[in-house]
């Protein structure tokens, strides 16, 4: 599964995806390889919440020492959960630059333009289009849901690896990217 | 801080097989669930026994499963078998045990050949 010839010199990133109450994270090595990926709960009081997102983020920047940390800029939500997620970023951000690891912020519309561009439009589309390129991830793609149900638990990891593969696709390793997409079955065009 | 290579991929097997960390401990003959979080992260290193055993589990090499470790082994013990041979080359041909020391360098030289080879 893990070729030696293979690793990459510099190429491990976290990225991570932020809701009022949990976190979905995935570790990269290169944009082809996912090393670690779950999610992690922070259901607290406000007042706790910065101690116990550093809590949860502290053991994956030492475990995996990534290049940088990637997240999502834009989080559209009520002003009372963006309270939240501003809290939450701000503790991942002040981890991370203990660690003296960079944090970068992936801008929604390039993120979605990318997405777009495969073929992917929303969420529910975006997910099936990660496990293609990922089949660890494939357990976990719920179907679409209703209006009315609450996202899937694990929506938030499919959310984290697409901010990741966009940061590749952007800026760090473009020309991987690249290649994972056409060594992909599902996104190989047939032959005219 | 950043390092090139983890010490294992432990962990990025197991979640691939989707075992949880008590089933993987039981398959290697651990009672309780502390061994396993602890090899996957990097608090400590398996004995030889369990090392084998995580590589018949996942059928991939104990060197591929720890990689890190095997690269930081690898760039010591070539950095002393350097030392080693430059010590046996530095060594006068008059010594009673120069037939010893040639077989020795010959050896080292029939090592190092094979390690280019490597792929």
């Amino acid at each position: 599964m893990i070729d030696p010839a293979e690793v990459p010199a510099d190429d491990r990133l976290l990225a991570v995806e932020v809701r009022s109450r949990r976190l979905g994270f995935v570790v990269f090595e290169g944009p082809a390889r996912l090393l670690d990926w779950g999610v992690q709960s922070c259901s607290c009081s406000t007042r706790r919440l910065h101690e116990v997102v550093a809590k949860r983020v502290r053991p994956l920047l030492v475990r995996y020492r990534p290049f940088a940390v990637v997240m999502r800029r834009d989080n559209q939500y009520s002003s009372q959960t963006a309270t939240r997620l501003r809290i939450s970023m701000g503790a991942i951000r002040r981890e991370a630059h203990r660690c003296g690891i960079e944090i970068r912020m992936v801008k929604p519309k390039p993120r979605k333009h990318f997405f777009v561009q495969l073929g992917g439009d929303a969420k529910h589309r975006v997910a099936p289009l990660i496990a293609d390129l990922f089949e660890e991830l494939s357990l976990m793609v719920q179907p679409e849901r209703k209006a009315w149900h609450s996202e899937g638990y694990h929506t938030v990891i499919f959310d984290a690896a697409a901010t990741g593969l966009v940061a590749f696709a952007d800026e760090f390793n473009p020309e991987g990217v690249r290649e994972l997409i056409a060594n992909t079955k599902s996104f190989r065009r047939p032959p005219q | 801080m950043h390092d090139r290579i983890l010490t294992n991929y432990l962990r990025t097997y197991r979640r691939r097989s989707g075992l949880s960390q008590r089933e993987l401990g039981l398959l290697l003959g651990y009672n309780g669930r502390g061994q396993v979080p602890r090899h996957e992260q990097f608090a400590t290193n398996p004995p030889l026994a369990i090392a084998l055993a995580y590589e018949v589990i996942y059928r991939a090499p104990v060197s591929t499963l720890f990689l890190g470790m095997h690269d930081t082994l690898k760039t010591t013990i070539e950095k002393r078998l350097a030392a080693m041979e430059e010590d046996l080359q530095g060594r006068s041909a008059k010594d009673s045990d120069a037939a010893s020391i040639a077989r020795r360098l010959e050896w080292l030289m029939e090592r190092r050949s094979l390690t280019r080879d490597d792929p």
